[in-house]
């Protein structure tokens, strides 16, 4: 009798979870992984059990594989066979499995949505083996995963919604992908959103009710980010700082047209971008094509130390998004220190109020904020010192304890 | 009679090694890219020494020796001079072996392969005197005749070269600005005095070094018999066949298993074969005949790609802004008065880097995607904006050493 009562205490107080995401550091291409990691990370502080599974290329007989190699503590990571990348488009996956060996052709999906169904399947295989409480799916490829997994065990499904193809595409959605979305989101017991923004998105867009929808902000781990000793690249220039996919979502040409309207007025400025995306080749030329190309450094997708000193070096941090569900990058920038300028179509300016924030599309005014970041140190110092107060608060601790209440809610 | 006229161009850039962010400023050694074969410069240039340099050298040795009137001429960046005395000092002596004999030219060039003309008249001249320098130097040879870098070419150009001295310049032969006249006869460019041009045969030289391993050309297989023909036919229609072409063509692009190195074998002894037929250099072909007419080229022309233009060079923004780039510091890297800086900076100034970074897909771009040693044109101008910046503080060192910064989170 003991026995059991200290067991229902115990799943009370430990739900075990499965989780399916795309990616985790260090083998991340954007914010997602970031996420994932941080959240997984403080859920697992809390006493969590998480079996965390993810696609990954993997041999060809082989089905599954427990990563040893990861930084997530405390949590047991399984790599399921699959071709599916992280922020992977349509066109991609074709190209990736066209150009491969005959095996891939055998083996993996025919479609990248063939292909996350198919992934479902697998994910469902490997979900009788782990015991669970819930199953937690993040963004819509891993969405047929938790669907399977939920109807193989009959547990609580919670739906993650980091991004939305609306948010990616700008309206021109792909509607397969937003079919997937849908029938996750309605299927979901409950949905996370990482801001009140994407709520309003996945309300709109995706008609789900409003009280199923949990807005769960993400968190920074600020010291990761903390100021260091390091040394100045460009030591006679003021640095602006642009990190992320370089995608349309993004808005990163809007950045590149800026620089060029404060350059004429600050032209001892150097526009650092850091990230890689389809739109490099484009925008490289675009800098180039407006003369300014001398002015702007396409450093290439950075992480780590790397990308620590980028933001250490950085005057301004700026963050056009068209359609930002967050914007992990802004909190980065203000752990380390830096003002930042950020897109009101973002879900992070919700959060904060010592920034500046601006519509992505209006160039004059991201130059002008830019400039007068430059120009005033105090605005500067102000604005970083009040943003950090704020920032602060945005720990993955608390997003943590604000999942697990959702979980409560489901068992 | 029909002269022939064989000139070489032998030229290989000091390639930029992959150069990022974090380059900047701590990394000065721009062109010591040992760890990716396709940019290490040492290996490619002992390859290639190797492959052509050496062997077809000593082809041409002894072509030298056993026919008498046997004659080439030469033109040798500074740069890939630099680099055999660097890597391939063997390359050299070779080289002075042919000029021994006493029947080799060497011309003038811009001592970095590089495109100063169209950027900086001033820096011109500095390269084409210290090329002059250095090719007395090594060989004991007073250059008279020039060609420009790719044979960028027009009547400014050749003004140019007249007022440095020379007597001789050498052009594309391109259709569109000779109409009815043949590349083979001696002009005078429109607005000179006493220089005079001549024109490369596109045709005949293209023959040799483009389309000599092309299977699908219905003149394939390509034999010294049939060749000596088609120059044997000038005979009567022109004074001299201009041969110009890339040294690199036997043993490089032509690869020996062409069976290219026996076919520059046999083609002079087949040539001699013609009693109208002899061999001049540059200058003397240039000495021999009066101009037969003046040619007016007023825009830029050059051998490169089907356009014959400069857009292997400048076509892109990304190349027309590294270029602007680039000379943008050219007066402040002159008088740093630092040896170290303006010879970077001079390499850098060399046409193959922009030739890197050229975009054009079509017809020609398979040979740009040949002779790129970059992942991508984009990759390449990348690069090279990174060095620049490099290059841009240590002007500033120089001119204002103890500048700090204030930043508003420090």
């Amino acid at each position: 009798m003991n026995v059991v009562v200290s067991m229902y205490q115990d799943n009370y107080s430990s739900p075990r979870v499965l989780m399916f995401g795309w990616e985790l550091p260090p083998h991340n291409s954007g914010g997602l992984g970031v996420a994932c990691y941080g959240l997984a990370r403080g859920l697992a502080a809390a006493g969590v059990k998480i079996g965390f599974a993810l696609p990954r290329r993997l041999g060809v007989e082989i089905p599954f594989l427990q990563l040893l190699e990861h930084e997530l503590q405390d949590v047991e990571v399984t790599a399921i066979n699959s071709l599916m990348a992280s922020y992977m488009g349509v066109a991609e996956y074709n190209a990736l499995r066209v150009t491969g060996r005959a095996e891939r052709m055998r083996i993996y999906g025919n479609s990248l949505l063939d292909e996350a169904m198919r992934y479902g399947e697998m994910a469902a295989e490997w979900s009788r083996s782990q015991p669970h409480d819930i199953i937690h799916a993040h963004d819509w490829m891993t969405f047929p995963a938790g669907m399977r997994a939920k109807e193989v065990s009959g547990k609580p499904l919670v739906t993650h919604v980091h991004a939305t193809e609306y948010d990616r595409t700008g309206g021109s959605v792909n509607s397969d992908i937003a079919d997937i979305e849908y029938e996750g989101l309605n299927k979901a017991d409950r949905v996370i959103a990482v801001s009140e923004y994407t709520k309003n998105i996945v309300r709109q867009y995706y008609g789900i009710a409003a009280e199923k929808i949990h807005v769960v902000h993400n968190g920074v781990n600020f010291d990761e980010f903390s100021p260091m000793q390091i040394r100045q690249i460009f030591p006679n220039d003021k640095i602006v700082l642009y990190v992320g996919r370089l995608t349309l979502q993004k808005g990163v040409d809007y950045f590149v047209r800026a620089a060029e309207k404060v350059l004429a007025a600050e032209p001892k400025t150097i526009f650092l971008v850091v990230g890689s995306g389809d739109m490099e080749r484009r925008l490289i030329m675009e800098a180039a094509f407006r003369g300014i190309g001398h002015r702007i450094i396409f450093a290439g997708f950075l992480t780590g130390e790397k990308l620590r000193m980028c933001y250490q070096m950085a005057d301004v941090f700026v963050m056009p998004s068209v359609s930002e569900p967050y914007g992990l990058v802004a909190l980065e920038a203000i752990a380390a220190g830096v003002p930042v300028i950020i897109s009101k179509q973002s879900g992070v300016a919700e959060t904060l109020s010592s920034v500046l924030k601006v519509d992505f599309w209006d160039i004059d005014r991201i130059a002008q904020m830019i400039i007068e970041v430059l120009e005033y140190p105090n605005l500067a110092a102000e604005m970083v010192a009040a943003a950090k107060l704020e920032a602060a608060q945005m720990t993955w601790e608390s997003a943590a304890y604000k999942t697990l209440a959702v979980y409560r809610q489901l068992i | 009679m029909a002269a022939i006229v064989f000139y070489f161009h032998v030229h290989q850039p000091y390639r930029i090694k992959p150069y990022g962010l974090f380059s900047i400023g701590e990394d000065r050694s721009y062109f010591d890219g040992h760890n990716i074969d396709r940019l290490n410069n040492r290996k490619i240039l002992q390859k290639v020494a190797g492959k052509c340099y050496l062997p077809v050298n000593g082809i041409l040795l002894e072509l030298l020796k056993k026919i008498d009137d046997f004659k080439v001429s030469f033109s040798i960046s500074g740069v890939v001079l630099d680099q055999f005395s660097e890597f391939a000092p063997e390359v050299l002596d070779s080289f002075r072996a042919l000029a021994a004999t006493g029947k080799v030219e060497f011309l003038s060039e811009t001592y970095y392969h590089s495109l100063a003309f169209l950027y900086s008249r001033d820096e011109f001249a500095r390269q084409v005197e210290k090329h002059k320098k250095k090719i007395k130097e090594l060989f004991g040879y007073e250059t008279k005749a020039f060609r420009n870098t790719e044979l960028i070419y027009n009547n400014e150009v050749a003004a140019e070269a007249e007022r440095l001295g020379f007597d001789t310049i050498l052009a594309e032969g391109v259709e569109r600005y000779l109409g009815w006249k043949s590349p083979n006869f001696v002009y005078r460019p429109k607005g000179t005095k006493k220089i005079k041009l001549l024109l490369k045969n596109y045709k005949l030289s293209d023959d040799i070094a483009f389309r000599f391993s092309e299977r699908s050309w219905s003149e394939w297989p390509l034999t010294s018999e049939k060749y000596a023909q088609w120059i044997n036919a000038i005979n009567g229609n022109g004074y001299l066949v201009n041969l110009f072409m890339d040294y690199e063509t036997f043993g490089e692009h032509q690869w020996e298993d062409t069976g290219i190195f026996d076919f520059m074998r046999a083609l002079p002894f087949e040539l001699t074969k013609h009693p109208d037929n002899t061999f001049m250099t540059v200058s003397e072909a240039a000495e021999s005949f009066p101009p037969q007419d003046e040619i007016d080229m007023p825009d830029l022309t050059s051998w490169a790609d089907l356009e014959r233009d400069l857009s292997a060079w400048l076509s892109n923004a990304m190349q027309q802004n590294a270029a602007y780039s680039l000379f943008d510091l050219e007066k402040k890297v002159i008088n740093s008065g630092d040896d170290g800086l303006i010879e970077d900076w001079r390499r850098l100034t060399t046409s193959d880097h922009f030739y890197y970074m050229c975009t054009k897909w079509f017809a020609d771009g398979d040979v740009h995607k040949y002779f790129s040693p970059n992942e991508s044109p984009y990759e390449a101008y990348v690069h090279y904006m990174n060095v620049l910046h490099d290059m841009r503080q240590r002007v500033y060192d120089i001119k204002e050493p103890n500048l700090t910064r204030s930043t508003a989170h420090e």
